[in-house]
């Protein structure tokens, strides 16, 4: 290769000599990405000033469960009127993964969980401004795709062949979905081995219960196990269809609610809690079909 | 098999000037920059209790095994179908300006955000998606089983080792070729001892390159692929799953990816050394 002949270079010249046709196309492509540009700017020069951080004087950051993304985004609205001087940021994913971003130092205001667990873990870390109370409650679903015949029964998921998709272990909505499988399993009604052979068929544990609407309103899996507020949510109606679980079968998920320690502004946080546990939280929470929390003894005023 | 000449040649330093300082300074920048959090994942790792026994639960050892599996697979999917499409874009590339097209559209890949390419096989392979139906019509589904997770792989890996491979066979003279069939040697000879070991630096690069994100894919994976344990649940995906459950198995993920790459990158470094010495 230290050599190269002349006839060689004389060829590759050659061979790299422009084309119009691939140049026309690089030029159209780089038109594009300038339009894509320009338009990216001119949306943000044009949103709303209300939209931009830094017009309001404070902007509470709340991380939620991925369940209540709806009935938050309504909440966060309606606060918003109520306290024109307060921007409320939302930040949805699993509770897991809300856990483990305050864990590593995410900073939040506000955090509601899906489940006791995660929020007992920022307790013991240290990382609550406040005792942390109840203000919903759900139930489990199960759902499937509208075009789908595979899972009519519950008894169905077991059936050898069928695929189901259900969040991880560590999501709350994946805990519920073992727990309300196990009760099953324990009852006459099914076979002993039920909930072994449903998480046979799992064939993806989502990070959050999101993904699991989200796998059978596609239609990708013949079922999913997912709260009751999610199989009602408007983006997947017409997609899905709705089977339901048993009470005896169903776990209540109960939603805690906490302000963060590191919270720069502990009150605002607090205002905002209060909010949602007044009247006019909780119906909006209602609309979205959470119930109230049930009265039960709340282990978080234990500790 | 020019770059790899020039990157050996030291004596341009003091062409450098007033711009030299600048030059350290980034460097020193940079170094630490990547170098920082590589050392902090080893250290931790290190100090975390629950390590070794991360490093030999079976969550790692299914994930490991999936990864090594489904990544060698993809490689020699994308080997076996990369060198000729490669070879083909090297030698008429230059005179059809539809291999030219083709060429970059296949990189594309390369600057799209995998997770896009996972909606996108999904949208194309999935039940409901363009050929699902069909699929389906034959038994297959593709979703969610291990055949989906090398989908993905090869669809992000694929690019990086025919971009080089192209760039390898490119470099060597057809001039070389035509004077070795001109001696009676077969196309398919010619192309073994000659095409194959005077581009093989770049072969070697691409490969491990294609490999290195086959291994690392993420994004496209758990879009259509799915997160199961010994099924779907490659490396990248069970590291994600485990720092929400036990930082211990996590960490121990991440350090064996760690060497995965290091190892790789020192594995080519010798071998492109090798060929690069033995070469006149």
């Amino acid at each position: 290769m230290a050599h190269v002949p002349t006839r060689g270079s004389l060829l590759r010249r050659r061979r790299f000599a422009p084309a119009r046709c691939y140049n026309v196309a690089v030029m159209g492509l780089k038109i594009l990405g300038i339009a894509a540009v320009v338009l990216g700017l001119a949306l943000v020069a044009c949103a709303p000033a209300s939209q931009r951080a830094g017009d309001a004087e404070t902007t509470l950051t709340v991380f939620a469960a991925a369940s209540l993304a709806e009935s938050f985004r309504a909440l966060a609205a309606a606060y918003e009127i109520a306290h024109p001087d307060t921007r409320v940021a939302l930040n949805f994913a699993g509770s897991q993964t809300l856990r483990t971003q305050l864990e590593h130092g995410a900073a939040a205001d506000v955090f509601a969980s899906a489940n006791w667990e995660h929020m007992a873990t920022i307790k013991e870390a240290g990382l609550l401004g406040n005792a942390p109370e109840y203000f919903a409650a759900n139930r489990l679903a199960v759902i499937t795709p509208v075009d789908s015949d595979a899972v009519q029964t519950l008894t169905d998921l077991a059936r050898p062949g069928v695929s189901v998709a259900i969040a991880s272990a560590e999501v709350p909505a994946g805990a519920y979905a073992r727990d309300s499988l196990d009760q099953m399993s324990m009852d006459e009604a099914y076979p002993g081995d039920f909930a072994a052979a449903v998480l046979s068929n799992v064939v993806t544990n989502e990070a959050s219960v999101r993904g699991v609407a989200q796998k059978v309103a596609l239609g990708e899996v013949d079922a999913g196990i997912v709260y009751e507020t999610d199989a009602a949510a408007h983006q997947y109606a017409g997609d899905i269809r709705v089977l339901e679980i048993p009470l005896e079968y169903n776990p209540a998920a109960r939603y805690p609610i906490a302000a963060v320690s590191t919270s720069a502004q502990l009150e605002a946080a607090l205002a905002f809690i209060q909010f949602i546990q007044d009247d006019s939280g909780q119906a909006i929470l209602r609309e979205f079909g959470f119930v109230p929390p049930a009265n039960v003894a709340c282990p978080c005023h234990a500790g | 098999m020019m770059m790899f000449k020039s990157a050996a040649n030291g004596n341009r330093i003091a062409s450098l000037g007033a711009l030299a300082p600048a030059g350290v300074v980034a460097t020193v920048v940079y170094v630490l920059f990547i170098g920082l959090p590589i050392m902090a994942l080893l250290v931790r790792a290190g100090q975390q209790e629950g390590f070794l026994a991360g490093l030999t639960g079976p969550l790692v050892l299914q994930a490991l095994r999936l990864t090594v599996i489904t990544s060698v697979i993809s490689l020699a999917v994308v080997v076996v179908i990369g060198t000729p499409f490669a070879l083909l874009l090297a030698r008429r590339g230059p005179t059809s300006r539809l291999l030219r097209v083709i060429d970059t559209f296949v990189e594309l890949p390369i600057v799209l955000p995998p997770v896009v390419a996972g909606v996108a096989m999904l949208m194309a392979f999935g039940r409901n998606g363009l050929l699902g139906p069909a699929l389906a019509s034959v038994g297959i589904s593709l979703p969610f089983t291990t055949v989906a997770v090398v989908f993905a792989q090869i669809f992000v890996a694929a690019p990086f080792y025919i971009r080089a491979a192209r760039i390898g066979f490119a470099g060597v003279d057809p001039a070389y070729e035509e004077v070795s069939q001109t001696l009676g040697v077969s196309p398919w000879q010619t192309f073994w001892r000659l095409t194959l070991p005077m581009s093989r630096p770049s072969l070697l690069t691409g490969a491990t390159l294609a490999w290195a994100r086959a291994v690392s894919e993420f994004g496209a994976t758990i879009m259509f692929a799915g997160n199961l344990t010994g099924r779907t649940q490659t490396m990248p995906l069970a590291i994600m799953t485990t720092m929400e459950s036990s930082l211990g198995a996590a960490l121990a993920l991440a350090a064996l990816m760690l060497a995965m790459s290091a190892l790789a990158l020192a594995l080519l470094s010798v071998l492109v050394r090798r060929r690069a010495e033995s070469s006149p």
